[in-house]
């Protein structure tokens, strides 16, 4: 099973469940697997949670009391921070794609409008990376409808 | 990157404001118009614009309608996405995919009214 975290700011992997264990990443650390419907912290995964429970539980033992105290509202904290906003979805670029369509690059425009789409469709899929990818190709849809249509207007301008 | 963006939207009203007819032969013309006829869901828009910058935006809405709506949802989605921390509410809402088909709807079903 191949598994991505998402650790300072840049996602990474993918790592089997072993490296995951050898990473001793945070509890709160946003993992995604091929299956998972969004990012959770990888103590709410199905998957990496049974890694995180014994390293908890672990490290608890050894806290003294006076620490302990502290510690469970800290990782509440660092869960229910991930759980609302997630990862944020890559940008759609739909401005633009509207501002191409309207500046008489039609059929670019029209498919930059079908990329933004996915996007977001991909992105509330769970499917973060094909959105990102698919974020790139709208603006390359973007770029190469600006191009074309600059060069094809002194083309028209002979007419 | 702002910066860029305000004084290239700066050089273009001066232009088209500057320009007496965009209708007549100076101003860039749409291929797609030269070689089909048809006009296309922006078609309209250098002459609007020429209009609206000399105050008369009876003649531009005449031009065509839907950029006073198509103008300030780009600028929205732009500005929206621009500070996806400052407006996260007003950004989720906008990049839904249903919202963002609709946008695609609108504008293909005005295409294909004005060519009717």
């Amino acid at each position: 099973m191949k598994i991505w975290i998402y650790l300072n700011g840049t996602q990474q992997g993918p790592y089997t469940p072993e490296e995951i264990t050898a990473m001793e990443l945070p509890s709160s650390t946003p993992v995604w697997y091929e299956g998972l419907p969004q990012w959770l912290p990888a103590s709410e995964a199905p998957l990496t949670a049974p890694l995180f429970a014994g390293h908890v539980a672990a490290s608890c033992e050894k806290i003294s009391g006076q620490e302990f105290a502290a510690a469970p509202s800290h990782a509440a904290a660092d869960a229910s921070q991930f759980r609302e906003p997630q990862l944020p979805c890559p940008p759609t670029y739909l401005g633009w794609s509207i501002f191409v369509t309207i500046c008489c690059c039609l059929p670019g425009g029209i498919i930059a409008i079908v990329f933004s789409s996915r996007t977001t469709s991909l992105y509330e899929a769970g499917r973060y990376e094909e959105a990102v990818k698919m974020s790139e190709k709208a603006q390359w849809a973007i770029i190469l409808s600006i191009v074309l249509g600059l060069l094809s207007m002194p083309v028209a301008m002979l007419f | 990157m702002l910066a860029i963006g305000l004084s290239a939207v700066a050089a273009v009203a001066l232009v088209f404001y500057g320009l007496n007819d965009p209708a007549g032969g100076h101003a860039p013309r749409c291929v797609l118009k030269v070689l089909t006829g048809y006009d296309c869901p922006g078609c309209g828009a250098q002459r609007a614009l020429h209009a609206v910058l000399h105050g008369d935006f009876v003649a531009a809405w005449g031009y065509n309608p839907i950029l006073f709506f198509l103008v300030p949802l780009g600028a929205l989605y732009a500005v929206a996405e621009s500070f996806p921390d400052r407006l996260p509410r007003l950004r989720r809402v906008l990049i839904r995919p249903v919202v963002i088909m609709l946008v695609a709807a609108v504008i293909i079903a005005w295409w294909i009214i004005r060519n009717l």
